[in-house]
């Protein structure tokens, strides 16, 4: 067992199979030279709120004992062809609203949980699919800093950023 | 003092805006978002702001950009263009020299795509183009030429969606800009440098097949991928649809309609997402085909029952027919008989018990179409007269003449009637052409326009004129002042009185079915034409009241102040266009050109 505690303070006492879902955390304890059955006073991590540490702690619950990405896969990741498909269970967990999500990506990308993080990617990436400029304007809240003349010259001519 | 509850933000608003987080993230965690994504979702992305355009259409989100392609399998750009420009080419359609939207007019080799007006200004054929160079580059050197059809990419004239008419042959098409900037280069570079542009540009026009080759086979496979995934979704929605209980006959879909982006839309297929935006369409689209089906069907049981009722009713009523100008059509009739069907939606077949316990139906049918006759004779007895004759002065005495001889009525109640016979009564009026060079079998020939079995006309004026086959216009002319006066029917009036007085006679006394012809020699009735009389159906002979109605001679004098009107605008006082009753609309009544062929029924325009 290992003891997590969040930056508000929050203990969580947690399975070693389940903490190792992050290889954050698993690096971590495995660093510090700790076993399994280290008594659960170890300051593992620090995160800034509980409301998505519990996310990913139930997260990382149901996911225990699943075969952890190793180096190799995270290569062979680089080349391969994503898909935007999410599984059922990871579907009905990622269902939550969007504040929660970015919170979720974070906390995954911090404790490096690949698989969870790349729920978090496929899910947003979902939201923007198909959707025009100025959907994804309303939808992330941006305000549009370019003038009519510079939308236009960009839809037409697509030229890269830094080019003349 | 009560608290005020804190008002909950509504559902659609919730999450507008919360995503803005995605600009503070980490760029990894961007990165790693956007290389989900479809390339042309990654297009749209940077052009949102000018953040988000300084983090993707940049040299450094080439990795992005290629991970987004390899999502999709597509090949990598042709050297000349970037991943945008390559990404837009393929996705969107948006002229590349003036920014319009276009439709389909990619020419993928020349790696443009143009509008209508900007392909007809910039899309050459070689030819062309070369002789123009001639006359406008007087210090080129041409023996380059010869290298432009080796440095330039071209696409075949048929590839391309518009095309120059100013091209001499079907060939070789060229993107005009590029040849500029080629032989600009090929004329400004010194020897050495030419020899490496030269080089470098076949190296670029090789490269750019190759890039075709590549495409061509990506997008042969992308297609028959999109056309796989459309029917395994299409099958889904099938096999949800029929769950609910729709039946697949009424899914008919149009894939070009609005909702067909349904089908090819992609992206997984959840509760929300089906409930919300795949349901409601498709249902409604369902209903309309459903709609359809259920007329269809209905229509094919109605139009077998109608069968079976006609071989009834030729049992039950052998001298019936549809032709008999005193017989009420069969389209007159046919309505009732419909709505008869139609009461149990055409479900019950028409046996002989069927036909016995709703014959009656016909016979109602004949009692009204003879009050209906009777009131419109009644009506139309006073419509004014028709502009289309030309004026012939007639006398009174010449009037009362002319009402006073046998006349004869034709009467032909289908179709093209009311234009045969205008055109028959007018035969005073043929052009001198017609009267010259035609005879009697030749304009039935030209009156084929306008009716079928117009030879029918023919034979009975020839009859009536006792006339040869073969009688030209003059002796039909030297027979004029003495032949009786023809009355020729059609719709949608009546307005020659003595034929006007014999045809009720023949209603009244006929109330079940008329004569086949109505013959002019039957003695003739006094008569009354009062609304109350004209109800009496069953009565034979209608006796002239004229404390209810003018007397006989009144008409008569009316008719012939008619006459005498009608025959100063309309020519010949001899031939009497006598229109009668047309068809009428099943809802409102009035008179009705438009037949739904759907239902047996016919409608007037506004229905």
């Amino acid at each position: 067992m290992v003891l997590l505690v969040t930056s508000d303070n929050k203990n969580f006492v947690v399975d070693r199979e389940v903490a190792d879902r992050s290889v954050f955390v698993k690096n971590t304890l495995e660093a510090r030279g700790l076993s399994i059955a280290t008594p659960p006073m170890l300051n593992g991590g620090c995160f800034e709120l509980t409301s998505p540490f519990l996310q990913v702690l139930e997260y990382c619950q149901h996911h225990r004992g699943e075969p952890l990405p190793t180096t190799d896969d995270a290569n062979a990741d680089e080349n391969r062809k994503r898909t935007t498909d999410i599984g059922e269970w990871d579907r009905k967990f990622i269902t939550v609203d969007h504040e929660m999500l970015f919170e979720i990506i974070l906390a995954a990308n911090y404790l490096d949980i690949k698989p969870l993080l790349d729920v978090g990617c496929k899910t947003i990436g979902n939201m923007v699919k198909g959707k025009s400029p100025e959907e994804v304007r309303k939808l992330f809240d941006i305000v549009n800093d370019f003038t009519p003349e510079e939308e236009a010259q960009i839809k037409k001519e697509n030229e890269w950023a830094e080019d003349p | 003092m009560r608290k005020k509850k804190p008002r909950k933000k509504s559902a659609g608003n919730r999450n507008v805006g919360k995503l803005a987080g995605i600009l503070k993230m980490p760029l990894d965690v961007f990165y790693e978002i956007v290389s989900y994504m479809h390339p042309s979702d990654l297009l749209r992305i940077s052009r949102v702001s000018k953040q988000f355009r300084s983090m993707l259409m940049t040299k450094n989100a080439v990795g992005f950009w290629r991970a987004a392609r390899r999502n999709i399998g597509m090949p990598d750009p042709p050297p000349d263009l970037n991943d945008s420009q390559y990404v837009a080419l393929v996705f969107e359609h948006v002229c590349n020299a003036c920014g319009a939207r276009v439709e389909w007019s990619k020419i993928l080799s020349l790696k443009i795509q143009l509008c209508k007006k900007c392909n007809w200004k910039n899309i050459e054929d070689a030819d062309t183009m070369f002789r123009n160079l001639h006359t406008s580059l007087e210090d080129f050197d041409w023996s380059l030429v010869n290298l432009l059809d080796d440095l330039l990419v071209h696409d075949w004239k048929d590839n391309a969606t518009y095309m120059s008419c100013r091209s001499l042959r079907p060939n070789k098409i060229i993107y005009a800009p590029q040849v500029k900037v080629v032989t600009n280069q090929l004329s400004t570079l010194q020897a050495e440098a030419r020899e490496a542009f030269v080089e470098q540009q076949r190296q670029m026009v090789q490269d750019t097949l190759d890039f075709i080759r590549r495409y061509n086979a990506w997008e042969t496979k992308r297609q028959a991928e999109l056309l796989s995934e459309e029917a395994l979704r299409k099958s889904i929605f099938y096999e949800r649809l029929e769950a609910l209980g729709h039946d697949r006959r009424d899914m008919m879909w149009d894939d070009d309609a609005d909702w067909g982006k349904l089908f090819t839309e992609g992206g997984e297929i959840n509760e929300t997402y089906w409930r919300k935006s795949v349901l409601p369409s498709l249902e409604r689209e369902i209903a309309s085909w459903k709609r359809l089906r259920m007329q269809d069907e209905l229509c094919q049981r109605l139009a077998l029952r109608y069968a079976e009722f006609m071989m009834l009713l030729k049992e039950f009523l052998p001298e019936y027919s549809d032709m008999n100008p005193v017989h009420p059509p069969r389209m007159y009739w046919r309505k009732h008989v419909v709505e008869l069907l139609l009461r149990d939606d055409a479900q019950t077949p028409v046996t002989r018990p069927f036909f016995e316990e709703h014959r009656n139906v016909i016979l109602d049918v004949v009692t009204e179409y003879n009050r209906d006759l009777r009131a419109d004779l009644t009506q139309m007895a006073f419509e004014g007269p028709s502009r289309r004759a030309k004026p012939v002065a007639i006398t009174e005495a010449r009037a009362l003449e002319i009402l006073k001889r046998p006349s004869t009525l034709f009467v032909k109640w289908n179709g093209y009637t009311g234009a045969l016979a205008r055109k028959l009564y007018t035969y005073d009026g043929l052009t001198e052409e017609l009267r010259r060079d035609l005879r009697y079998d030749e304009i039935d020939v030209r009156l084929q326009y306008f009716r079928y079995d117009s030879r029918g006309w023919i034979d009975m004026l020839l009859e009536k004129f006792e006339l040869d086959e073969d009688v030209t216009w003059d002796v039909v002319e030297a027979k004029q002042a003495e032949r009786p006066l023809v009355c020729l029917c059609g719709n949608p009036s009546f307005k020659q009185p003595a034929l006007f007085v014999d045809l009720l006679s023949h209603v009244l006394r006929e109330s079940d079915w008329y004569l086949e012809h109505f013959h002019p020699t039957r003695p003739r009735l006094n008569h009354d034409h009062t609304t109350d009389e004209f109800t009496q159906l069953n009565r034979i002979i209608v006796q002239l009241d004229p404390e209810k109605g003018p007397s006989l001679d009144a008409l008569l004098e009316k008719y012939k102040q008619k006459l005498i009107k009608q025959s100063t605008n309309k020519g010949s006082p001899d031939f009497m266009f006598i229109p009668t009753r047309g068809f009428r609309c099943f809802d409102c009544r009035s008179y009705s050109t438009i037949m739904s062929g759907e239902m047996f029924q016919w409608h007037c325009l506004t229905k």
